[in-house]
């Protein structure tokens, strides 16, 4: 099913709440942003910090690689999802790993790591607890930060065989079934939100703890994330410190911001995937690289707000997802584009300033296959006379013939009533 | 100072009367307006259906002898604006323009009527004739200083559900949006909605026809027109 | 400056302690940062996170203004933490607790 109809679907059954509930973090966000004087300028910067690292990344990467291998980190570099789901599952079989506890990684999800272990035997508990809520219902994310957002507390009881519906009797009920796993864990598996290229530290920022958990307790830690994750240096990171929680959920940073140099008693992995970011490097849609993965685009975008964040069908849903959806198969995503209006939200909370409009634009010019029909009425548009030709028959089309070839529009509207004279003859 | 209007073809089509009132509100602040027989569609709904377009070309070419392109749809201004062409920096929308340009501002005082402003998104979030709620930059709105104080605006700036191809690609995601939008208009108290898009306002018309809502809906130009008595 | 620390570690469900109450695991803070009540933690330990409560001592002088102040003076990897675990993951109400302690409290030296 396409965007168009998985949207109505949810919008049937959970529109109005899961858009009040986002409506509500913008609102807390847009309240975060204003208590920052020097916002807009820290966009600009970022925005710069961003496009430096995008035209330096191969020197960044190797940067990076030789400092975090001074620091007693692993590092290895994977070229595709393939790659590194292999390398993965290359040093989980080192310890005989049976068990890992991953907390929240969009690359892992864009990778298909968790199906990918499962077959080789080794069971993935996602911790995060919306992440642990949408797994335990046989869904992904819908959501990039908020992975639970379209579910109710009385789906989660459900899903726990509660009958209490109280959100903080089930977060500690989950609490208390997760913290079993944790401490039974072989490996702790984790994304990372920013890369430090002239420390080699990778950051996770986290509320909940998941991610240090994961980190501190088992013997081994891989952490796998996307190479346009990098930053230059400590200040830069600072500067996204100060942004990437205000934008996202209007707090004022999250509640850990844990930097990860060698690991105490035990192994830490660094895996840095590749999966065609530097081949998107040179194409027209390489501004996508600039993402934060912070997660605004998505709340504020008044379509995702109805349509809920599965209807978008690739891992990085909302308007972010449907640039980076038909990158990874145009065939599949090519609706994704046109999921929207063009009202531009997204690029007014963009943190780092990637030019939505435009590259949404670009990206249904991408995903058309050649369209005869269109192709023949822009050329036509070009002749007044055509238009006149145009004129005549919409003027002589019986109304239910139009309101036939516009049922889309007729369903709801009413059609305009078409004037006898034009201003222009 | 030579003015041209630019008629857009969808107006031309559906709305005659825009184009009219538009070029008799120009000529009221004495302006040498023309209206160029030849020009025909920016472009816009091509090249936001993924078809590459010469239109905009084609359009620069008609129009890059005048000083100022004045244009009563924010849409059609946001997508030359958008080109690098020679016009594109010389096009503006309507109420932009008496702003800008003319310095104009209360023309719709005395309008017996409370006004509701809808800022559309290619006014508010593509040309910033508003500040955004996004955006952490001090509140201003060109459209209701030309207007007046007075007008009322809506709760949420977010978008109608109109957006062109996506109208007719999700019809219900987009009725949804118009309904919402709607309400929140309607619920400000006041009489007559306004905005200078008429493409927006084509789509809260159809919904609100369609759900017997009693509100009247009027482009700029026609509440501009009569509050100028012209 | 001190006050809008404060502020923002309530905000974040932090609190102030007067004294140390018995049974709450005990770090020190190297820094701390108002605009945000966050406090930087180079003795990264699992008790950090295992731990009910968790008491942080901090030093009134090494508190900066923004995140981007401390930035040069982070010189080894460590945490950055701003208040007790928390989530909203169910249906977005805000609850304390997630993974983490449920409580954290500064206490000033």
């Amino acid at each position: 099913m396409k965007h168009y109809e998985l949207a109505v679907k949810f919008y049937k059954e959970k529109g109005p709440r899961h858009d009040q509930a986002l409506w509500a973090i913008r609102q807390k966000r847009d309240k975060a942003v204003k208590e920052v004087p020097e916002w807009e300028s820290l966009r600009q910067q970022a925005s710069e910090i961003k496009d430096y690292v995008i035209e330096n990344l191969q020197n960044l990467v190797d940067e990076f690689i030789k400092n975090a291998k001074n620091e007693g980190i692993e590092v290895v570099f994977a070229k595709d999802a393939k790659e590194h789901n292999q390398t993965v599952l290359q040093y989980l079989k080192e310890i005989n790993a049976k068990k890992v506890v991953k907390s929240k990684s969009m690359l892992t999800e864009e990778c298909g790591l968790n199906e990918f272990l499962e077959k080789e035997g080794i069971e993935v508990i996602d911790t995060d607890l919306g992440e642990r809520i949408v797994q335990l219902r046989g869904e992904k994310p819908s959501h990039i930060v908020l992975p639970a957002i379209h579910t109710t507390k009385e789906d989660v009881a459900e899903i726990l065989g509660e009958k209490n519906t109280d959100p903080t009797y089930l977060t500690h009920k989950m609490r208390e079934l997760l913290r079993k796993e944790f401490l039974s864990a072989d490996a702790g598996l984790s994304g990372a939100n920013f890369l430090v290229a002239n420390k080699g530290w990778a950051v996770v920022c986290t509320n909940e703890g998941n991610a240090d958990l994961g980190a501190v307790l088992p013997p081994l830690h891989i952490i796998s994330v996307g190479v346009e994750k990098l930053v230059p240096n400590m200040n830069d990171l600072g500067l996204f410190l100060r942004m990437l929680a205000r934008n996202a959920t209007g707090q004022k940073i999250t509640t850990y911001t844990s930097i990860f140099g060698k690991k105490e008693n035990g192994k830490r992995v660094i895996i840095l995937v590749d999966n065609g970011r530097f081949e998107r490097l040179n194409s027209e849609f390489k501004e996508t690289l600039k993402c934060i993965r912070c997660s605004a685009c998505l709340t504020t975008c008044p379509v995702f707000r109805r349509s809920g964040g599965h209807a978008y069908r690739y891992v990085i849903p909302g308007p972010i997802g449907s640039l980076l959806g038909p990158l990874c198969d145009k065939e599949e995503y090519k609706d994704l584009p046109f999921a929207c209006t063009l009202c531009n939200s997204c690029e007014m909370v963009c943190p780092v300033k990637i030019p939505f409009s435009k590259q949404l634009v670009k990206m249904r010019e991408y995903v058309t296959k050649e369209n005869i029909a269109l192709k023949l009425a822009e050329k036509s548009m070009h002749y007044p006379q055509a238009f006149k030709l145009f004129s005549t028959i919409l003027r002589l089309t019986p109304k239910p013939v139009l309101q036939a070839a516009l049922k889309e529009w007729s369903r709801y509207k009413a059609l305009p009533s078409i004037p006898q004279s034009r201003f222009i003859k | 100072m030579k003015i041209a209007l630019h008629v857009p073809c969808y107006i031309n089509e559906l709305n005659p009367e825009i184009a009219r009132k538009t070029l008799l509100i120009l000529r009221h602040f004495g302006l040498d307006v023309s209206v160029p027989k030849n020009q025909t569609c920016c472009g816009q709904p091509f090249i936001n259906s993924g078809q590459p377009s010469t239109l905009p070309q084609q359009f620069n070419e008609i129009f890059k002898d005048y000083d100022y392109i004045v244009s009563p749809s924010s849409s059609c201004t946001s997508t030359i604006r958008s080109q690098e062409l020679e016009v594109s920096k010389k096009m503006y929308e309507l109420c932009e323009f008496l702003h800008d340009i003319l310095q104009l501002k209360n023309l719709a005082k005395n309008y017996p009527k409370k006004i509701i402003l809808h800022n559309s998104c290619h006014s508010l979030r593509h040309l910033l004739e508003g500040a955004p709620s996004e955006l952490n930059i001090p509140y201003f709105n060109k459209i209701k200083k030309v207007l007046g104080d007075e007008i009322l605006e809506a709760k949420r700036d977010e978008c109608c559900g109109f957006g062109g191809v996506f109208s007719v690609k999700e019809g219900v995601i987009s009725y949804v949006m118009g309904r919402s939008k709607l309400d929140d208009l309607i619920s400000t108290g006041g009489d007559v909605i306004t905005g200078v898009d008429y493409s927006c306002l084509m789509h809260l018309k159809g919904i609100a026809e369609k759900d017997g809502d009693n509100i009247e809906i009027k482009h700029i130009s026609e509440i501009l027109y009569e509050a100028l008595e012209l | 400056m001190i006050e809008t620390f404060i502020k923002n570690l309530k905000l974040a469900g932090g609190e102030i302690l007067e004294e140390i109450p018995q049974g709450w695991y005990v770090t020190t803070a190297e820094l701390g940062v108002a605009e945000n009540g966050a406090v930087w933690i180079e003795n990264y330990e699992k008790e950090l996170f295992l731990s009910e409560k968790v008491a942080v001592i901090l030093k009134k002088n090494e508190i900066y203004e923004k995140m981007t102040d401390i930035m040069d003076k982070i010189l080894t990897p460590g945490v950055l933490v701003s208040g007790p675990s928390k989530t909203a993951d169910v249906e977005s109400f805000l609850v304390f607790g997630a993974h983490g302690p449920m409580k954290l409290g500064i206490k000033f030296a």
